[in-house]
């Protein structure tokens, strides 16, 4: 419409009008920038403040909390939350009387032990099919299980956790971190091959071809040559992975039962449901910001690889 | 190169000039069983871990267990005609369509404003990009903690900032009112799931040509009309599924209820897997539990249902 108009008028109206319009577009145009910057402020608070509000309460002593209103900075910082977490039986730290925080230490292990153990085996597996997948798509069968693999994704882990309950107690699997590993894997497997797949497609397939002239055999190929290639995609999908396998929560809440195998997650709501006095609860605030810091690392520090990963992974599920 | 011979099989060029026939098709077998040995391991755990399960939970729904005397009869529908005019049943039907919608509603939407903001160009875009992400990176029984001490009734942030600013002369119990539990921890919710939201719709944002605004530009249109012309229309895959992900996500929420309020008070937050986590876990009905769930699981593979569609029509995978 205002095109028309504008091809109208002759020339000279044309410029006249031109010019405050210009100066209107400035004004706007600060005005917006004004607008960007508050909803940026905004977006700002709104993703942070929560987080830092826990981090703030891990420093803080019981006083600085029940105190009405709470103490919005304790400054000087209190460390003796982090110390009775990881010295439980010192004197210096208090000893803490709920068993969750004498679980916490090997808790953290445990999820380190399950995420990279899964990551690891996601990637060997994953990365494998993901090559098959990308380079068979003539082949019918291929195609209608990767859409398979995908549809995985949509059933609730809630409706399979009562068979895998009654399976792991059968094969002795309950309470073990072996058990989780093959759990997680299961409904990891399929995020980690559609992110492979996307990236191994990106390869141009004269690569093989030049490694199979050049003597490579077909799997030689794939290892020697592929998989190096790829190693910005591994890294996305084995954050993705190492992520959904740390935080994850109810398949450990039923699998596990004991330091054995609970995994943070799991020693958290514990510690959260079963606190009866508020003195423990700084205690539950230092190690809910322990528990979060490994996933919450790697996910600011890879923020480039994961936006790579986006499209497939973008919710953890 | 060898570039140009596309499709066909990477083995041939290592085949033998004599007996060509005989040898391709040879070959091409050899070629299919390699491509199927390769995503073998992927398949054998994720659809023995997965879909045996989830086959054997409908049977588990369809019969009555007795685990302690390993009894199991046939009832057929029994299960699920015993839930469904219960009331606790229907309650918990409304409570999750509640929860959900508004988790929908405000995670898609918070998500698009976010998506929105990071798409244009300021500075330390990069910074915010990664910091949208913290919520997404925490655990949702850490993000529960969080949660339910910004909420308390005495120790509560929410409460210290509102007090301290005179809004309210007096320390509020938040989450001591059926309705008001179940809307904050929606917010909670929204607060977890909107970055998800929001890493795809910026992927959609991306997609959508630069040329397309500068077009409506010159033609006048305003950012208003812009937005409603070009960004929406192009943004309705993404949106879409965004839209699947979160419904499913707002369905299956589980480590918020448990974390946060346990179903309570009363039973004001008892949501659909709630219901079925306690009625399996803390009342041992199996068979009831698993036809609660079942529901569940029905409404979602409906969901995969369009999500699927959806994926093959854009050609996402």
């Amino acid at each position: 419409m205002a095109q028309t108009v504008v091809r109208k008028t002759a020339s000279a109206e044309k410029e006249q009008a031109r010019l405050p319009r210009l100066r209107l577009e400035v004004g706007e145009d600060f005005g917006k920038r004004a607008a960007l910057y508050a909803a940026v402020a905004l977006i700002a608070f709104w993703s942070l403040a929560p987080f830092l509000w826990l981090v703030v309460l891990s420093f803080s002593e019981i006083v600085d909390i029940v105190t009405k209103p709470p103490r919005f900075l304790p400054i000087p910082l209190k460390l003796i939350n982090y110390q009775t977490l990881f010295f439980p039986q010192s004197g210096l730290g208090g000893y803490s009387k709920i068993e969750q925080v004498g679980k916490m230490p090997s808790a953290f292990v445990n999820s380190a032990i399950v995420a990279i153990g899964v990551s690891l085996l996601c990637l060997v597996i994953g990365s494998v099919a993901a090559y098959a997948y990308a380079r068979y798509q003539r082949y019918f069968f291929h195609r209608a299980t990767f859409f398979g693999l995908i549809m995985t994704r949509m059933i609730p882990g809630l409706t399979l956790s009562i068979p895998f309950f009654i399976f792991y107690k059968a094969l002795g699997l309950l309470d073990t971190k072996l058990g989780l590993i093959i759990a997680y894997s299961s409904f990891l497997l399929p995020l980690t091959i559609w992110i492979m797949k996307g990236y191994i497609e990106g390869i141009p397939i004269s690569l093989e071809r030049a490694a199979m002239v050049d003597g490579c055999t077909r799997l030689q190929s794939l290892f020697k040559v592929i998989l190096p290639v790829c190693t910005p995609g591994m890294i996305a999908a084995g954050i993705f992975v190492f992520m959904a396998a740390w935080n994850e929560f109810y398949f450990a809440l039923i699998l596990t039962s004991t330091q054995n195998a609970q995994t943070m997650p799991v020693v958290l709501a514990g510690f959260a449901v079963h606190t009866g006095r508020v003195t423990e609860l700084p205690t539950l605030f230092a190690g809910s910001v322990v528990g979060s810091l490994p996933p919450l690392i790697l996910a600011l520090v890879f923020q480039r690889f994961i936006v790579q990963g986006l499209l497939v992974g973008a919710s953890k599920g | 190169m060898a570039d140009e011979e596309g499709s066909r099989p990477l083995s041939g060029i290592r085949g033998k000039p004599a007996g060509k026939e005989k040898w391709l098709e040879y070959e091409e077998r050899r070629e299919a069983l390699y491509a199927f040995l390769l995503i073998l391991p992927a398949l054998i755990i994720v659809f023995l871990v997965i879909a045996y399960p989830l086959l054997y939970s409908l049977w588990i729904s369809v019969n009555n267990v007795d685990f302690v005397r390993q009894r199991w009869t046939f009832v057929g529908l029994k299960n699920y005609l015993d839930i469904l005019p219960k009331p606790e049943f229907q309650m918990a039907g409304v409570r999750t369509v509640y929860y959900t919608v508004l988790s929908v509603v405000g995670s898609v939407g918070v998500g698009l404003l976010m998506a929105l903001v990071l798409n244009e160009s300021f500075k330390g875009r990069n910074v915010m990009r990664s910091l949208v992400l913290v919520p997404w990176a925490t655990s949702g029984v850490v993000i529960g903690i969080i949660w339910r001490w910004i909420y308390d009734g005495e120790t509560g942030v929410l409460n210290g900032v509102l007090y301290a600013l005179g809004i309210i002369p007096d320390y509020v119990p938040w989450m001591s009112e059926g309705v008001r539990a179940l809307t904050l921890t929606a917010v909670a919710h929204i607060w977890a799931a909107a970055p998800g939201s929001s890493l795809l719709l910026l992927a959609g944002l991306q997609a959508i040509p630069p040329s397309l605004y500068n077009a409506a530009k010159i033609d006048g249109a305003g950012a208003w009309q812009r937005f409603w012309r070009i960004t929406l229309p192009w943004l309705r895959p993404m949106l879409l599924l965004a839209v699947i992900l979160s419904t499913i996500g707002g369905l299956m929420t589980f480590d918020l209820i448990y974390v946060m309020t346990r179903g309570g008070p009363g039973s004001a937050t008892t949501v659909f897997s709630w219901l079925g986590y306690t009625t399996t876990y803390q009342f041992f009905r199996f068979g009831e539990g698993t036809a609660i769930l079942y529901v569940l699981t029905i409404a979602c593979l409906i969901l995969a249902y369009f999500y699927g569609k959806l994926l093959s029509r854009e050609q996402m995978y």
